[in-house]
Order: C-alpha cells, then sequence, then structure tokens
C-alpha cells in the first residue's frame, strides 16, 4: 500500500491550477452575501409568482401587482433602456455591439456576427459574403460567398480560422481571409471552435446533414471523433479548456469529453445552453410545464422559472450574470449566478437594437 | 502532507472572515489528496477534477455553517468519495443505456499507471473507496463507517474483500 502513498495522479498539477479561479469566484460571491439569508421565497412560490407575472403583465391594471411580485422575487421593474450591462465586456447581438456603460454601435448591414477568440474583432455575415471587422465597424477584409450563415472565429494568439456555413457546405478560412477552402456538407447549425489548444491542434466540431458531430483538425483533416448519427443538434458548444463538447438537441443534452466518450446525457426540452466561462458548469434553459426555466446542470435549485418563453441563454465573462433574451416581451433579463438572487430586466430592445437582435455573444 | 489541525483552524476561522490567503492556503493542503481520492475511485482525470472541484465549491458555499472544532480534512473527503461513488456508478449505468450514441468509452487504465493503481481499478467502486480512504487518507473503519453512512462490519468486509480481490490481480500481473 506504499505504491498508494506514493501515488501522484495524472493531471493533478494541472487540475488545481484550473479549479482554483472557479473556487476563488465562488468564495468572491460569498463575501458579497456573508451570510445565509432566509429566501424570499420557496421554489414553488416563485414559479407560481412567475406565473402569475407572464398571466397579468399582458393587462394594463396589473402593473402594480406584477411590480410587487417582481420585487418579492428579487426582479427590479423593468428598465425602459438598456443604461448599463451588469458586469464588464461587450455584448455582441445581431450586428451591434453594446458597451458595459450601456452605449451601442451598430456594425453594419450584417444578419450576424461573432467575437474573434480574444474579442478584439468582430466576423460578420450578410447573404453575399463574410467580413472581419474591427468593433468599431471598420472592415479588415471581406469574402463574398453564397448564403453565408453562422460564422464562428476560434484559434490562439498565432493562428485563427473561421468556420460558416455557405449553402449548406461547411467551409473555413484563415483570420486574414486566405486559404477558404470547403469542409463538407453540413447540418444548419453553428460549427464551434474548441479552445485552449495549440495552434497546430486547432480543432472544430460540426454537425452532419445526417445529425452526427464531426470533431476534426482543419489543419490536417484528422478526425477526432464522429457520433452515430441522430437528431440535428440545435446548438455545439466546447468549455473554455476544451475538454467538453456540448451537443444540444431539442430533447436532449449531451456531454462528450475531448476524445468523443459521452460523460453526460440529459433528457428534457432544452431550448438553449451555455458553458460558463473557465468552467464546465452548463447554464440552460428547459422547458418544464409552459415554464421556461433557467438552472445550472446538476444543481437542484432553478435560478430563474419565468412563465415567458425565454429564447437564449449568454454568461458574462466573468461568470456571474446570464443573459437572458426574451423576445416575446422585447426583454433582455441580467439574473445572477450564485449569491444573492438579483434579476434585473430591460425592454424596449428592438427599438434600441433596430430590431429583433439574437445575443451572439458577451466578451 | 496534511496540515496540522491548529493551522487549519486558523485557516477556516480567518477564510470564515474573507481572507483568500486562507482560502488558498485550505485549497493547497487539501487539494491533491481529494482529487488523488476521487481518481482512485473514478480512474478519469476529468471525473476526479469535477469531482474534487465541487467538494470545494460545496465546502464554500458552507463555510460559514462550518464548525470550527471539527477537522476540515474529513468533512472534504466525505464529500469527495461519496461523490466519486455516485459518479462511478452514474457511469456504468450511463455506459448500458447510451452506448449506441457514441464511441465507447476506454475500459483499462493507462498502462503507465502502477500496477496497484490498475488493479484498483478493477474493483466495484464501494470497494475501491475503502481502499482509498484507509489506505490514501488513512481513516480509520469507524471514521469511514461514519463518513459513508455504513456500518463499520461492512467497511470492514468491503476492505477484506477489495484487499483479497487486489492480492489476487497483483500475482496474476507477476
Amino acid at each position: 500500500m506504499r505504491e498508494l502513498e506514493r501515488f501522484r495522479a495524472p493531471g493533478e498539477e494541472q487540475a488545481a491550477e484550473r479549479v482554483w479561479p472557479v473556487v476563488t469566484s465562488a468564495f468572491a460571491e460569498r463575501e458579497r452575501a456573508p451570510r445565509p439569508r432566509r429566501r424570499l421565497v420557496r421554489p414553488a412560490l416563485a414559479l407560481a409568482a412567475v406565473a402569475a407575472i407572464g398571466a397579468v403583465a399582458l393587462t394594463p391594471p396589473g402593473r402594480a401587482v406584477v411590480t410587487s411580485v417582481r420585487r418579492a422575487i428579487g426582479i427590479v421593474p423593468v428598465q425602459r433602456a438598456l443604461f448599463s450591462l451588469p458586469a464588464r465586456g461587450n455584448v455582441l447581438a445581431g450586428a451591434w455591439v453594446v458597451h458595459a456603460d450601456g452605449s451601442t454601435r451598430r456594425l453594419g448591414d450584417y444578419r450576424e456576427a461573432a467575437w474573434s477568440p480574444f474579442g478584439r474583432f468582430v466576423v460578420a455575415a450578410r447573404a453575399d459574403g463574410l467580413a472581419a471587422l474591427e468593433p468599431n465597424g471598420r472592415v479588415r477584409w471581406t469574402l463574398a460567398r453564397p448564403e453565408v450563415r453562422f460564422p464562428r472565429w476560434g484559434g490562439g494568439r498565432t493562428d485563427t480560422r473561421i468556420a460558416y456555413l455557405s449553402g449548406p457546405t461547411l467551409r473555413v478560412v484563415a483570420g486574414d481571409g486566405t486559404g477558404d477552402r470547403a469542409v463538407g456538407p453540413a447540418a444548419p447549425v453553428a460549427p464551434a471552435w474548441r479552445g485552449a489548444v495549440s495552434a497546430g491542434a486547432l480543432a472544430l466540431a460540426y454537425a452532419d446533414p445526417r445529425g452526427r458531430i464531426r470533431v476534426f483538425v482543419p489543419a490536417t483533416g484528422r478526425t477526432i471523433f464522429r457520433t452515430r448519427p441522430g437528431p440535428t443538434p440545435t446548438l455545439l458548444a466546447w468549455s473554455d479548456d476544451g475538454s467538453r463538447l456540448l451537443v444540444l438537441d431539442p430533447t436532449r443534452l449531451r456531454l462528450f469529453d475531448a476524445q468523443g466518450r459521452l460523460v453526460a446525457a440529459v433528457r428534457g426540452h432544452f431550448v438553449d445552453a451555455a458553458f460558463l466561462p473557465r468552467s464546465r458548469r452548463v447554464a440552460l434553459i428547459r422547458t418544464d410545464d409552459g415554464l421556461s426555466v433557467v438552472s445550472v446542470l446538476g444543481s437542484r435549485q432553478p435560478l430563474f422559472p419565468s412563465a415567458g418563453r425565454l429564447a437564449q441563454v449568454v454568461p458574462s465573462p466573468d461568470g456571474r450574470w446570464l443573459l437572458l433574451t426574451w423576445p416575446d416581451a422585447d426583454e433582455w433579463l441580467f439574473v445572477r449566478v450564485g449569491g444573492s438572487a438579483r434579476v434585473r430586466a430591460v425592454g424596449n430592445i428592438s427599438e434600441q437594437l433596430g430590431g429583433r437582435a439574437p445575443v451572439e455573444g458577451w466578451r | 502532507m496534511a496540515p496540522s489541525g491548529r493551522d487549519e483552524r486558523a485557516w477556516v476561522r480567518a477564510a470564515q472572515a474573507g481572507s483568500h490567503s486562507a482560502l488558498e492556503a485550505l485549497y493547497r493542503a487539501h487539494w491533491a489528496r481529494a482529487y488523488r481520492a476521487a481518481y482512485l475511485v473514478v480512474h478519469d482525470a476529468a471525473g476526479a477534477e469535477d469531482i474534487a472541484q465541487e467538494a470545494f465549491l460545496a465546502a464554500v458555499r458552507a463555510l460559514d455553517r462550518f464548525d470550527r472544532r471539527r477537522p476540515f480534512g474529513p468533512w472534504l473527503h466525505r464529500i469527495v468519495v461519496n461523490r466519486a461513488i455516485d459518479w462511478a456508478r452514474a457511469r456504468s449505468l450511463r455506459a448500458e443505456v447510451e452506448a449506441d450514441e457514441s464511441l465507447p468509452a476506454a475500459a483499462d487504465p493507462p498502462a503507465e499507471l502502477p500496477a496497484l493503481v490498475r488493479a484498483l481499478a478493477a474493483l466495484p467502486p464501494e470497494q475501491r473507496a475503502v481502499i482509498v480512504l484507509r489506505h490514501l487518507l488513512e481513516y480509520t473503519p469507524g471514521e469511514i463507517a461514519a463518513m459513508l453512512g455504513l456500518p463499520r462490519g461492512t467497511v470492514n468486509s468491503r476492505l477484506r474483500r477489495g484487499l483479497d480481490a487486489l492480492a489476487e490481480r497483483m500475482e496474476e500481473e507477476r
């Protein structure tokens, strides 16, 4: 048994360095709420209260009730404008950049956009092409291609690439706009670059038309793994450390490790999900008996139940807030993760961002 | 090396008062043993990292309620080992119901691991857990029984059966 005492587990020190920021972040949250407080409402009451909000919100006379119930469950009244973001970073919504101080900038006439890996640039798509932009809207390069959708920019400090769909074909182009080439047929879902890897090992996950998830290295064409055929996924996303791939379809959430082994599978009606930054924790929206429930995978306590149909969940760069989009109400909701329950609601989003703008990221 | 009880109590007290450095001292003192214990039960580095991380997050969340007169280590190890057992059981369950959906999980532990560790991987998770608690973390059978919520006799029998099975496997490898 001496062997056991001397044993050093694989990855022990690297894991310690990865986990420490998560622990210290949780500790910082605890400092802001030093004394455990009695919850104002129990989850069932919260669900009922939010359901009541949804029902009453449609009738103007119910506004006072709505306001009082919102206050009771920690929601401040809806702000009429986005005066600021609750955390640092910039939100990319459609073709708009929203800065932390609430100022906004329109990038141009684009349908969708995505951040570069370090948030210094944006790749934007219009029907007939792709463009790399600075966050102030200045165009660095363009590439004419038909029916461009789902541009996604990945990579490290020295080597970045952009994956996108042109019609039914997945294509990859270097971050400087050179070397564009077709990869193959793909399902209509955004591809996902694996982060935290060296330049030569930049890997991309995408779904093919049969619903198979393929992870491969574009530089060499080497396939790392491929799943069996299945329903077309609605979302692919990697954890920041590149160790987990999240695959969402309407009835399942699956997590794979970097070698393609299934490490978790949960059945349910999932709307959207996202990894919290620098973590393998997954924030998700699922529908349950007509309610949208926001939670962190594995946690029994929902973060936020809503009678409305929430569409997207996007974590802040520090992982302490979730941006939830609620298109029917034309609202963004900012929900605190951990610590004391806090929710901020901002209305009139389409008026401020020139139409319905899906949120593409918060960097 | 485990910290002295006096150091540990001081760190817990300071962390409860909001000291980051005390929290880091606790973390650095306990991470390796927590991670190793989880690894030896689940034999998966990513799983061990998740389990150890969850245990530390649970510790942070419960820090205010923690009784400073009690040692921190056993409390953390109880979380780690119980979660590791759950994780190992869940993985075997998932392998049955989801086997058609992905490439199969690697079953054999890497060859570069010590023979004893590879032999340990062949035992059921419940036996692995008691061996890890007894021989890595050096708890007595009575303490292990309290940690896992088992009768002491069950702990002793799992230890005996586990060690017998280990000895057989080690013999086969020679």
